[in-house]
């Protein structure tokens, strides 16, 4: 069924038709951004760009992201609480605060006051974000969108603020592993197209690009695309070389750790406030669940990533990789917990279709047949 | 000293890198592991003298290294590495835990997998077999009766169910985490499938209930056709490699592994993080803590040490369990610790339940007279301003529009539901009439003798009976069992003599099957006697083994009670059966008790079962079943009303006249309808307001049915557009909780959804000190509301902090109350607000100050 076939549909949730609407507006915002992109490399008689042109991008990320909030304000509506229970909801969250971060960081980091080399990172950086959402979109449709009733634990004041944070910081920091991304993969194709680089180094980068488990979804589609990006470069004479990657290098190291700096605090409240929440809930603030533990690995990374950075002197292509490896991190808290070994029986498995969450009994079964008895 | 010797002597100066490190690192946590261990025996009192002295020396040991080398200790601690490989040791540690499954009440320091070294050999490799192995699946459910384990001593036989216990969970999930980790994205796993036939049925389905609808029911499909197929490939990855998770769930076991986050080699991690933190954080001058550049920082550290030191706290004071209350009984002043009933702990105090109540989601469900879906039809929990579309057909704009609107108006919390109004419609076939009822008036003359026996007042009440001929309805049934009455409409007198002979005469009901797996979307229901075997789904063989009327159980032994009198003098009031269940390839069967009452699927029961994937239901069939004799209330549009027999003999009756029955019930015919107009009344309770989240309701407790007011609209944004206002309540009395469009297109059903997981549980405790003669008496704590708990909402009396944690559909008076006795809470909930400040001021604070100082530079 195309979009627009679905979009005249009364069968289908509102909240699911403005996801395509965003869709829409994304695929769209890609073109502006490509557009923006081309413009800002050709050079132009009086050195000066076309402003709207300039702020295309921007202009369909914040209706793209206006367009995701409204639709979870609606979703909101059709199931009458928070929407971040199932799968679907979540996702939804997480698109909506990928387009968030996107804005905030647009702002905060003002690539494009730089230069307007920096204006095609910032439109390649806007172009990810998009297609990013777009992919997290159309896996959605591949989940149930069932309305679930909320389980006891989950209704609680804390569950907007603790989602919240989380799912902004997990946004933020998967920006700042793009940016970091985006560092390695020109790295890659200016050894590729015009050398200078070690083979080790090149080996290197190549397999942690491919082989790094659940990666590929990303770092796959760069390769590919900045391989035809680069292409032209090499035919137009216009590779950066081993000086320019050098730079390239230092100031993407200190982009993306601004966009980290963004997303740590929230972070850490997040974490945090789930230990605020379990303790109302459970009484224990750290049951030492997989999930929790999955998100304090999160954590912990993006500790040892300060540490190395701030303390280490650790700069450039091995700061980021640590910032990769906490993104990596987040994706196992946020889509793989579900199968990790300790996850069978933890109280967090809300999200994942098809299991009910193990509300009502905290303890071994046993003990209400011992209630029966002894009431006997 | 020359300047070359000088110099070679600063150029040997050591560096700590991360090999060095961690090396040391590694050494001080075994160390650690092993003085903890060691001071753990002493404390126990089961330490001997010379780990006595052992300890004592190395501690001696330590601090004087301590105090000698402190210099070069404080280097240690200060290098960057060292701080970088405490923190990534701490989080090895944690994926350790998430890696290898925690035993079960891992939280409780003392439980470990117990040994199984003094048991033989050949009893432990007979007892734990590869998961669904078919010889063992009775032994799977009463393990106590297998051969093998028959020599092994009380004690033995504890721990080897135990210790299989584990290993169990342990090498599922292993095996479950290893397959997904074979297949990536999902490669090379069972594709997902629907069987044919299925599709067709789906796409009636979407039209009635929506697109989303049928997606969302197709996912689900898909998912348990191709769940068996993978469980079964995750089995062969285990049987296949059964060696390899048994040593490795005994490495685990050796090296604490498995209890990770209790064990002496984490503490001592976390206590060397602890120092690591404090060295780093009091350091340069006091202040430093009051600049933005490193303020954040050393707030952050500083939450982190308090964080550790509240932990350690609460794991040498903590205790935690639950108490079992149940409604009027005694205070109770002894819980199980850490949920276990042999480990009883005494609190200074007692509580009791005052109430307790289990609400549950307000639910519609909507069917179609026309479908014949033999699966759940969807069903949708209400809130007020809810907005639910329904039958869907093409509009002009190529899109879909809904024929059927159902807005939630109002939901009440206490509906009171009046005695009924019902008449006789003018038009015999008028539309918007039920059809033909029998209103009947029953008194029970053997109660009112005995009542008037024991010299007291008649009063057994007059009851009023509503028979109709649709099957749904039940038939009348003598509380004496005495007799059985239906009713038949129609002017052909062979339908009513047919009816009370009994059609299929020893139907005992239908029996549901269904296999989801196996392709099974809607049940096989097939009718039942004793004796019969059934040939069901997925090669499966069912025998219906005994029925009962009255089905009880024993809660000690876990077995089924059979009253042994002849089935046909067992009032109906439990009814079920007892089935065997033999797999398709032959082997052990399975005994299985089906009961009407009980559905185990929606219960989630069904994975106590031998074979789970097969799931069982039975409807009792109240007419044909062996039973008393059966009598028919037989009149017709132009026939006269008579009372037909079992026998074949038919006696007149008129409205107000008693109905010839064996027995003592007395039935007397007030009306007999021939369509009937019916409107029961239904009252709302406008105090008790829908209850919408955590908050104090007095209304939680009430047992009265719930309420709501619907607008039911068809064909909405047409011309041909209607609406009606709808009043529902949660009971059946005077079918307030039904009702169909008066075009019997469609129906609605209103009820509380006991299926899954309630909307909440709520408790009042009282807290009770025992007085001067030791008996338990009430404290004044505070109202019934700084009382009651929730899920989200605990009561703390004297450090003990008590939640809402269990409860059991099964048993509604009964409330399992969490207990924890924490005194470190405070602390850690300190050090993490602590932290989060820190990591504010650090990491958005001070670049934003910073920012604005090099803007303010540069303007000036």
């Amino acid at each position: 069924m195309n979009p627009f076939e679905l979009l005249l549909r009364e069968d289908i949730l509102l909240s699911t038709r403005l996801v395509v609407v965003a869709d829409v507006l994304c695929g769209l915002g890609i073109l502006a951004a490509l557009v923006s992109a081309l413009f800002h490399a050709r050079p132009s008689a009086d050195g000066s760009r076309p402003r709207w042109v300039a702020r295309g991008p921007i202009v369909f990320i914040v209706l793209a992201t206006v367009t995701m909030a409204v639709g979870v304000g609606r979703r909101w509506k059709e199931v009458n609480h928070f929407p971040s229970q199932t799968m679907t909801e979540v996702l939804g969250m997480f698109t909506l605060a990928l387009g968030v971060s996107m804005i905030v960081l647009y702002f905060a980091l003002a690539l494009r006051k730089r230069g307007h080399g920096w204006a095609i990172v910032e439109d390649a950086l806007g172009m990810l974000v998009l297609a990013g959402i777009l992919f997290t979109h159309a896996h959605v449709r591949t989940l149930a969108t069932a309305q679930r009733d909320l389980p006891p634990a989950l209704q609680s004041w804390w569950f907007a603020p603790h989602l919240s944070c989380l799912i902004f910081s997990y946004a933020t920091m998967g920006i700042a592993a793009l940016i970091a991304l985006v560092y390695f993969v020109t790295r890659f194709w200016s050894g590729v197209f015009r050398g200078g680089q070690s083979w080790q180094s090149q080996a290197f980068i190549l397999a942690g690009l491919l082989l790094v488990p659940f990666a590929q979804l990303v770092t796959v589609p760069m390769l590919l695309i900045s391989a035809g990006v680069f292409g032209v470069l090499a035919m137009l004479g216009k590779v950066p070389g081993v000086d320019t990657m050098r730079r390239l290098e230092k100031e993407l190291d200190d982009v993306s750790f601004r966009a980290f700096a963004v997303g740590f605090p929230f972070l850490t409240a997040g974490l945090w406030m789930g230990a605020f929440w379990a303790q109302e809930a459970w009484a224990n603030y750290w049951g030492w669940d997989s999930k929790e533990n999955s998100a304090l690995i999160t954590w912990l990374v993006y500790v040892i990533y300060i540490h190395l950075r701030l303390l280490g002197g650790y700069r450039g292509a091995k700061a980021m990789t640590a910032l990769v490896g906490g993104a990596l991190s987040v994706f196992l808290t946020f889509q793989v917990f579900g199968y990790l070994p300790d996850s069978q029986k933890s109280l967090h498995r809300y999200t994942d279709d098809g299991v009910e969450p193990q509300e009502g009994q905290q303890g071994p079964g046993p003990s209400t047949e011992q209630a029966r008895i002894e009431a006997r | 000293m020359s300047e070359s010797a000088e110099t070679d002597r600063k150029a040997k100066v050591f560096r700590w890198g991360f090999g060095s490190t961690f090396a040391i690192v590694f050494a001080l946590v075994i160390a650690g592991h092993v003085a903890l261990s060691v001071l753990g025996r002493i404390v126990d009192g089961h330490a001997n003298g010379l780990q006595i002295a052992a300890f004592g020396g190395f501690m001696l040991a330590s601090l004087v290294f301590v105090v000698l080398q402190r210099a070069a200790i404080l280097r240690f601690y200060r290098s960057m590495h060292v701080g970088v490989t405490l923190v990534s040791s701490t989080l090895l540690a944690i994926a350790i835990g998430v890696l290898v499954p925690q035993i079960t009440g891992f939280e409780d320091p003392t439980e470990r997998v117990p040994e199984i070294g003094d048991i033989p050999a050949e009893v432990v490799e007979a007892y734990v077999p590869a998961p669904k192995r078919a010889s063992d699946e009775v032994f799977r459910r009463h393990p106590e009766d297998h051969p093998a384990l028959s020599g092994l001593s009380a004690d033995q036989l504890v721990r080897l169910k135990r210790w299989k216990n584990e290993y169990s969970a342990f090498r599922w999930a292993e095996g479950f985490f290893l397959y997904h980790l074979m297949h990536p994205y999902g490669i090379g796993m069972p594709e997902a499938s629907l069987p044919p036939g299925v599709t067709e049925k789906l796409d009636s389905f979407q039209d009635r209930y929506g697109i989303e609808e049928r997606q969302n029911r197709e996912k689900q499909m898909g998912a348990a056709f191709s769940g068996r197929t993978k469980s079964q490939e995750i089995g062969n990855l285990i049987r296949s490699n059964e060696p390899a998770f048994r040593r490795a769930f005994e490495i685990s076991s050796a090296l604490d592994l498995n209890r990770t986050y209790k064990s002496n080699w984490f503490a001592s991690l976390l206590g060397l993080l602890f120092i690591g933190v404090a060295v780093n954080t009091f350091k340069g001058s006091f202040q430093s803590w009051f600049t933005l550049k490193k303020g954040g920082y050393k707030l952050v550290h500083l939450g982190v040490m308090t964080l550790i030191a509240g932990g350690v706290w609460s794991k040498l004071k903590t205790d935690r369990g639950v108490l079992h209350l149940m409604l009027g009984e005694q205070p109770r002043d002894v819980y199980d610790g850490f949920h276990d009933p042999g480990k009883p702990r005494r609190m200074p105090f007692a509580l009791s339940l005052d109430r307790f109540a289990r609400r549950d989601w307000k639910t519609l469900e909507v069917g179609f007279f026309e479908d014949d879906f033999k699966s759940n039809l969807p069903s949708f929990t209400l809130w007020p301003g809810r907005q639910i579309e329904l039958d869907f057909v093409d509009d002009e704009r190529g899109g879909k529009r809904p024929r059927i609107r159902v807005d939630v108006a109002e939901i009440h919390e206490r509906a009171t539901v009046g005695p009924p109004r019902w008449w006789e419609a003018e038009n015999p076939d008028d539309p918007e009439g039920l059809g033909p009822l029998a209103i009947l008036a029953t008194v029970d003359e053997a109660a009112r003798s005995a009542q008037r026996q024991e010299g007291g007042v008649a009063d057994a009440r007059e009851r009023s009976v509503f028979l109709t001929p649709d099957a749904r309805i039940p038939p009348f049934l003598d509380p004496h069992w005495k007799f059985r009455l239906a009713v038949a409409y129609g002017d052909d007198p062979v339908q009513a003599r047919r009816l009370a002979a009994g059609p299929e005469e020893g139907r005992v009901g239908w029996l549901s099957l269904r296999v989801a797996a196996a392709g099974d979307v809607e049940p096989m229901v097939v009718p039942i006697r004793v004796g019969d075997v059934v040939e069901g789904p997925a090669g499966y063989r069912v025998r219906v083994v005994a029925a009962a009327g009255d089905l009880r159980f024993d809660p000690v032994a876990k077995t089924e009670i059979l009253d042994p009198r002849p089935l046909a003098e067992q009032y109906p009031s439990n009814p079920g059966v007892v089935v065997e269940i033999t797999p398709e390839n032959g082997g052990a069967p399975e005994r299985r008790v089906v009961g009407e009452a009980f559905d185990a699927e929606s219960h989630q029961m069904q994975k106590e079962y031998a074979f789970p994937d097969l799931a069982l239901a039975l409807d009792w069939e109240r007419w044909t079943s062996p039973g008393p004799p059966r009598y028919v209330l037989a009149w017709g549009p132009t026939r006269a009303p008579e009372l037909v027999s079992q026998d074949g003999r038919a006696v007149a009756v008129k409205a107000g006249d008693r109905l010839d029955l064996p027995g003592d019930t007395h039935v007397d015919v007030r009306e007999l309808l021939r369509n009937v107009k019916f409107e029961t009344r239904i009252d709302y309770d406008p105090e008790a307001d829908f209850i919408r989240g955590p908050a104090y309701d007095p209304f939680f407790y009430s047992t009265d049915p719930t309420g709501v007011v619907l607008k039911i609209t068809s064909d909405p944004g047409t011309p041909a557009q209607s609406e009606r206002t709808v009043r529902m309540a949660s009971t059946d009395a005077g079918r307030a909780h039904l009702w169909s469009s008066p075009d019997r297109r469609f129906w609605v059903r209103f009820f509380e959804n006991q299926e899954g997981f309630p909307f909440e549980w709520r408790s009042v405790l009282s807290v009770h000190e025992k007085d001067g003669g030791g008996t338990w008496a009430a404290l004044d704590v505070g109202s019934e509301r700084d009382r009651e708990i929730r899920v989200n909402d605990y009561f703390v009396h004297r450090g003990y902090r008590f939640f809402q944690t269990n409860a059991d559909a099964r048993f509604p008076t009964y409330s399992g109350i969490g207990v924890v006795y924490d005194p470190g809470i405070p602390v850690v909930l300190f050090g993490m607000y602590l932290t989060i400040f820190g990591a504010a001021v650090a990491f958005l604070a001070r670049p934003i100050a910073e920012a604005r100082a090099r803007r303010a530079g540069g303007q000036r």
